[in-house]
Formats: structure tokens, sequence, C-alpha cells
């Protein structure tokens, strides 16, 4: 996508910002509602999903339409690892969900950079998607069309004493961890090395080329990358939303992050957390009224595309007065 | 053996040839503006929707006559509907990066969603088909329904009308080169928008002829046309994107391959169609066929 | 000695044959020009040289290694650099940015980590040599600029910073002066000049403008259609009868 990745557009504004919007996060059970705290879980949990997915997209420039493969991935083998054995340590199923997303997205993506690229890498991972969707579908293991109910919250076990997360608003709390963890260390790839490695990639391949690296490998990394961390975001849903059908691995929801991205703008690290929050309340806000949340997204999402490239983000800095500037990094 | 194949055969054809009817306008217009059109699939439901509000509102247009003006009436409604999504927005996706169109395109097919679910609810609706392709006819021992026959005839005469315009008329001769080279086009005195205008008018009348010719036997929801346009995608891409040959190819090739894939392994219906696009993009990345044909 | 050898390349694209059975070599410290009309495929055997794109039929050697199979980044690890006819940049990144990546990509080339891994922002030391580096082309000034808002001329400037920043044995420049004002071309030639003399490097180079060419070959080779029809010494060359015909034949020194 055509603008600069950049993490600080309003310099010391951007982590107060973000140290706004997480304390919101973790103080949302003690001032809102129940429905409005699960709500609050799954956009955490699509925040996630959304950043990981705009390291290979916003930053390494590659558009892929199969990311939910890599969601359902981590959500269904964390879940089915969990209802197997239950007396498995969470953090065990968790590592199990991202270790199927990563083993997945590497083959794919092995596959996939090697044979297509633009508009063919989009479709060809767009089909692949379908595959998994349709074989998620069709499991009896994984519950066919119906999914996986029951899903249980699990029990943290520290040795000398034990944290049941089946209770109250504990595992939205560890949500909030997770998610602000899993953010950080994303945050780190992508304005470290790595990132201006892909950034590179992402505005002119062939001199990166020419520099001695070898680009296909790096878009391999991003694409691993992105997808580990994407199943890691489906494996931290599961418990939340104790179901998951294979709509989670339908191409729709592989259009969600892109969506997000659009949205909030996928030049900038914290763009798609933007989106995804955005678009949670323009969802939430036409909930009553059918088919208006696809027109106000889609309205959204055409204006977006077609008026203000650099989405939320891009366009409040242009506003601001400070044009996005890589010196600023 | 035989009276195993055929049926078989037979359903593979007709889920081609429906595919193809979708997939034409689509790779027309990627053929010559160089946009995959996500919402494409989007503006076949809108069709299907109009033809099935019509059906039921009008009386008397039970007879084949009439649903063949229906679907016409559709074509010439969808069609206009591309006008103003061609002014509104794809000349502002001129030059922009293929994928990028594709994510524009995408926001479209959820206004097409969003249409769909405010003017028609979410439910499952659906038609007949009309007095006339209600029936089946027995060819030797094999029952085929009339409907489905059709739909082969339709698919066909519409690729027959595609190849003939593109390749046989003076208008066709001009789109091709305003496909091949627009620059070079406008330097002969082309006028390249008022052509890119057609193409796009053409492609959604097409849109607009599918839905209508495709209305019956076919439950409609606000989800069809996201599963129009996957498989739509499928076809074009194997095909070679923008060459419709290629997409008659690839759709009869694809239905064929789905369908006796879904014979011999039932536990997976429909993933073969997945497993050959995948297949043939990989090592057949240019499709079957490159260039508009 | 020979730094490249080149026998029996041959590429075509599926309608056309670009190059026919080309044999070409490149020795040490030389400043070898290529130069042929247009179409004459001089841009493609640059890529199949510099391994951006693999000839149907040919071998490739390079300083004794057969590098035919190896890919544009393998070679740049071997010391060949290249830049293009439109300067290829970062320009979204500043001018000080652009070459801190290259300079960390020669210290991942190297094998030796350019500060700790965890770190953010580019070692201090690789800042420092990049401004340095900016300084000596005259850049310095414009660090801190987006590297799209260069001129013509310093984007190829840049580009070719870039590259030396590599400390590349071979530097392959597809025409250094395309689209440059007299005076800018005269200093790219004194600078090229100044690379092969006072640094050894060897260059390859097509080239249009025939000041140029001969103001900085060694040698030049004539491709036309496809084939070498002359290659040597650029005095001799340039008295060659075919490419007199051919290529001087109509009018002056103007491709």
């Amino acid at each position: 996508m055509p603008h600069p990745p950049q993490s600080r557009p309003f310099g010391v504004l951007t982590p107060l910002a973000a140290g706004l919007v997480l304390a919101a996060f973790a103080t949302l059970p003690f001032w809102a509602g129940k429905g409005l705290v699960f709500l609050a879980g799954i956009v955490l949990v699509q925040i996630v999903f959304a950043l990981s997915f705009n390291l290979m997209f916003g930053l390494t420039g590659l558009v892929s339409f199969g990311q939910a493969a890599f969601f359902a991935a981590g959500a269904y083998a964390s879940a089915w690892l969990a209802r197997s054995a239950p007396g498995l340590p969470f953090i065990l199923s968790i590592a199990f969900g991202a270790a199927v997303g990563a083993a997945l997205s590497f083959l794919i993506g092995l596959v996939a950079l090697r044979r297509a690229s633009g508009i063919y890498f989009a479709i060809l991972t767009l089909a692949l998607g379908q595959l998994i969707y349709t074989v998620i579908g069709k499991t009896t293991a994984l519950g066919r069309e119906d999914g996986l109910i029951g899903i249980a919250r699990p029990v943290l076990d520290f040795g000398l004493f034990r944290v049941d997360l089946a209770t109250g608003d504990r595992y939205y709390f560890l949500l909030v961890v997770a998610a602000a963890i899993i953010s950080g260390a994303l945050w780190w790839v992508w304005h470290g090395s790595l990132g201006r490695i892909l950034a590179a990639i992402r505005q002119e391949p062939e001199r990166v080329r020419f520099l001695g690296v070898d680009v296909r490998r790096h878009r391999e990394y991003a694409f691993l990358i992105s997808g580990t961390m994407t199943a890691l975001a489906g494996a931290l849903m599961a418990p939340w939303s104790q179901i998951i059908t294979p709509m989670i691995a339908h191409w729709s929801y592989s259009a969600l992050p892109i969506l997000f991205c659009l949205l909030g703008g996928s030049a900038r690290f914290w763009g798609p957390a933007v989106g995804a929050i955005v678009f949670a309340g323009l969802e939430h806000g036409t909930r009553n009224m059918t088919g208006m949340a696809e027109l106000v997204v889609g309205g959204a999402l055409l204006l977006v595309v077609l008026a203000m490239p650099g989405g939320i983000l891009g366009t409040l800095a242009r506003l601001s007065g400070r044009p996005a500037r890589e010196g600023a990094r | 053996m035989l009276s195993e194949v055929l049926p078989t055969a037979l359903n593979g054809l007709v889920w081609a040839m429906s595919v193809f009817l979708v997939a034409s306008g689509l790779t027309l217009i990627f053929g010559i503006l160089h946009i995959l059109n996500f919402s494409h699939g989007g503006f076949v439901m809108i069709g299907a929707y109009l033809a099935f509000t019509v059906t039921n509102r009008v009386p008397g247009t039970a007879s084949v006559a009439a649903f063949l003006g229906i679907a016409v009436a559709c074509a010439v409604a969808v069609g206009a509907m591309g006008l103003v999504v061609d002014r509104v927005v794809f000349r502002r996706l001129k030059g922009v990066d293929d994928s990028y169109s594709l994510v524009a395109t995408y926001a479209l097919l959820l206004l097409c969603e969003g249409a769909v679910k405010s003017g028609w609810g979410g439910n499952f609706l659906s038609m007949s088909p009309p007095e006339g392709l209600g029936g089946a006819l027995f060819v030797g021992d094999l029952f085929v329904p009339s409907y489905a026959l059709f739909v082969i005839a339709a698919g066909v005469a519409v690729y027959l009308a595609l190849d003939l315009w593109l390749h046989r008329t003076a208008s066709g001769r001009i789109l091709k080169s305003v496909a091949l080279d627009p620059w070079m086009a406008s330097l002969l005195g082309i006028n390249v928008t008022a052509i890119f205008t057609v193409a796009v008018v053409a492609g959604f009348a097409l849109a607009g002829l599918a839905g209508g010719l495709l209305a019956p036997n076919q439950s409609l929801s606000p989800a069809l046309g996201g599963t129009y346009i996957i498989q739509a995608f499928g076809v074009i891409i194997v095909g070679g994107i923008g060459n419709v040959r290629g997409a008659f190819l690839a759709a009869v090739l694809l239905g064929l391959v789905d369908a006796f894939g879904t014979v011999y392994v039932p536990e997976f219906p429909g993933i073969f169609f997945f497993v050959a696009v995948a297949v043939i993009i990989l090592f057949r990345p240019q499709g079957l066929l490159s260039g508009i044909r | 000695m020979s730094l490249i050898q080149a026998h029996g390349l041959t590429f075509a694209y599926p309608s056309v044959r670009v190059l026919k059975d080309v044999a070409i070599t490149v020795e040490a410290n030389e400043s070898h020009v290529v130069i042929g009309p247009n179409g004459a495929g001089k841009t493609t055997l640059f890529k199949v040289l510099s391994g951006e794109i693999f000839p149907q039929a040919g071998s490739i050697r390079y300083d004794g290694e057969d590098v035919t199979r190896l890919d544009a980044w393998q070679r740049v690890h071997r010391g060949i650099g290249r830049t293009f006819q439109v300067a290829r940049l970062f320009g979204e990144q500043t001018v000080l940015n652009n070459v801190v990546l290259a300079l960390e990509c020669r210290e991942r080339i190297n094998g030796s980590s350019a500060g700790r891994w965890w770190r953010l922002t580019p070692a201090r030391a690789l800042q420092e040599e990049a401004m340095e580096r900016l300084a000596s082309y005259g850049l310095d000034r414009r660090a801190g600029d987006a590297a799209a808002t260069l001129s013509h001329g310093d984007k190829k400037r840049l580009e070719l910073l870039l590259t030396l920043a590599l400390h590349p044995k071979l530097i392959m420049l597809d025409e250094p002066t395309a689209g440059m004002a007299p005076e800018d071309r005269r200093a790219v030639v004194a600078l090229i000049n100044r690379l092969r003399e006072e640094e050894g490097l060897t260059l390859l180079l097509t080239e249009h403008d025939m000041e140029v060419v001969f103001g900085l070959a060694t040698r030049l080779t004539v491709l036309n259609y496809g084939e070498i029809i002359a290659s040597g010494d650029p005095e001799e060359v340039r008295r060659d009868a075919r490419v007199q015909e051919i290529y001087f034949g109509k009018g002056g020194g103007h491709a």
C-alpha cells in the first residue's frame, strides 16, 4: 500500500493514545455491561488478528485473501487439543494452536510465494483458504458445519495457587494482557531491522534484491510471522467465544483484517487497531437494522479507499499538518 | 457404467455453464480495464432478486418468453448500475495496483449485500422455473430436468454471442485494441474512456442477465453474491484472466473435475474445485489461455 | 584476469529471441561499455549477467565460479552491484535511511551483526558512516528528505552510492547518465573514471551518449539484434566497417 510505515505520526501523542485505549480496555468490566465486555474481548482478538495481518499487508505489500485459514487453524487446533486432553496446561494448547498455524503458513507461504504474485497470489491464497474451510466443515473430529461448542475457559495452575479463568471477567483480563504483549512483539518486529527490510521490499523489491537480500525468503518470513500470530489470536479467541464454527475459516473472515487495515490506515502500525475498533463501533451501532452494517461498512470502506487512502490515521495526520515522513520513525 | 458417468457429467456441465454466465462479464471487464471486480457476484445476486420480485409481483409471467424478457430487463437494470459504478468507482481505480482495486470492489460487494438484506431481508427465497422448463426429459434412461438443459444452452449461447462480438465485429475489435494498448488506441482516435464504459456496462449487463437466468432453482440469500464470485474467480484465473474463451474452457473443466470429484470422494464435496484452482495457478499461473480473446 | 566470462548466452521471450549465442568477457579493472541500437538486447544482457533473469542456454563464470544459476542476490554476495536505467530507491524513506539500509545489508552479507539483535534503531556507527558517504557525494544536505523528492541526477547518484556501499568488485550501470544535463554527465564520467582508477573497480555499462561512451570506455562491445558484432579497443571498434555501417552509418554518433 502506498504510504510509508510510520509509528509515531504525532510524536508523543501515539503512545499516549495507545495507553489510553489500553486503559479503557483494561477497566471496561468496571464500567460497562456484560455484552460490551464480550464484544471488547472479540475486538481485542481482532486487533491482534489485524496487526499480525498488516505485517504482511501494509509493511511487506502482500495481499492475501486466505488469512482466516490461519486464524481457524489456531482456534480449532487449540480447542481440539484442550477438549481431547482436558488436564493439559492452557499454555500448551495455545502453543499448539500457534504451532499448527505456523506449520500451515510455512507450507502455504512456501508454495504460494514461489509461484504467484499480485492478483494471482490473492486468488491462490483465497482458494487455499477455502480449501481449508471446506475441509474443516466436513471433518467430524472438528464438529463439521456445527463447529466445536462448549469450549471451556481454562484454569491456570501456578503450582502454589490456581486461577480459574472461568469465573468473572478473568479470561477477559487475560485477553487484555495477551493482546498487549503480542502487539508489543509485533511492534518490535515492525520497527526493527527485519521490519525495515520488509518495508523496503514493499517499495522496491528489485533494489532490495540487488542489496544482496533474498526477497522471497523475507516475504516467506513475513507470511510465516503473520500466519503464526494470527493463529495465536485464533487460539486465544476459542475459550472466549466458547464456540467456534467453520465461518472463522471462510473467505469473508479473511476480508476482515483487510478492512480493518484500510479503515485505520495500513501504513501505520496502529492503523489496523483503530480500524478494528471503529468497525466494531459501526457494526454495534447498526446491529438492529438488517443490512445496515454492510451498507455502512461497505460505504465507509469505499470512501476510505477512494478518497482517503491513508485511512483514519493517515487522514488525521494530514489534517494535523504532520504528513507522513519517514524521518520521524 | 455410462449410466453413472452421464448424470455426473450433466451436473458438471450445469455447474460449468452457470458459473460461466457469472464469470463472462467479470473476465470481460478485467480484460479491458484490468480491474478484478469483487462485486460482480453481488450484481448477479441483485439481478436474481430483481427477477424474483418481478416474477412474483407481476401476474402472467410464468411463460418462458416472459422469463427471458425479465432476464433481459434485469440485464438492462444492472447494466445501468454499471454506468454509475463506472463513473463513481472504476474511473478512480485506473492505474492503481490490481490487488488494491480488488479491495475497493470488495467494498461494493458489501454494499450489494447490504442492499439485498435491507430490500429483501436475510431469509432464503426461491422461485420456480417458468412453465415449460419445470419438467424433465428422458434421454434414454437419463432423467434430465429441462431447466438444466436450458442453463447449458444459455451458457453456450452467451459464449457464442460474446465470442462473435469480440472477434467478428468492428466494435469487438475496437474493444480488443483498447485492451491491448489503451494509449495506442487513443492515438488512433478511439475514445478510450467511452470504450471502458461500454465494457463495464456490458460486463454488468451480463451479470444482470446471469442473475435473471439463474434465479430459479436457487436458494436466494444475501450470501449468494460471495458464493458466485469465488467460483467465478477460480474460473477466470484458470481460464487466463481476461480471456472469454479461456473462461468457457475453464468452467467446463472445473465443473467436470468438481462433479466427478464429489462422486468419487463424497466426504469432501466441493473441495476439488479449490484443489484444481490451486494446482492450476501453481503450475500454469498464466491460465489455460492468456490475453484477451 | 577475466572477472566475467560468459558463453553462448541465449534468451528468448515467447515471440522474440533477444540474445543469440552471446559471448562476452569483462576483464578486471576495465570499463567495458556495451552499446547498440534500441532493442539490441543490452538491457536483457544486463539482466542475464546480473542474475535478474536466467538465460535459456549458455554459462556465466564470475571470478572463476559458475554463477549461471545463482540468483541476483547471491551474485551480489560475490561482489556484483547493479544500477537501473530509472533509479530504484526507497522513495518513501529518507535519503539517510536508504543508505543505512544498504549498510545494514552489507553487514548481513558479511555476517557481522549491525548492533544488538533487539535494537530498534540502526547502529550508530552505520548512521555515521552513511552520513559520511552522503557528504562525499554532496548529498548530506538532503539526508532528511524523502528519496522520492530528489532530482533525477541526485537519484542516480544515490543509487550508485547504495550500490557502492556493499563494496562490490564489479558494478553494472545501465545508462548511468540517461536523462541528465551535460554538466551532470561530465561529473558522472569523472566519478566513474575515479572509481576505476583509484578504487580498482571493474565496470560494465550501457550508454547512449557517445561523448560519455568514449569518455570512459576502455573496451567497447557493440550489440545488434541480440548478437555481438564487434568488441575491443574503443577506437578500433569505432573504425570497424560493420559498426560504421549499422551504428554510425546514418549521420553521426547517436543511436
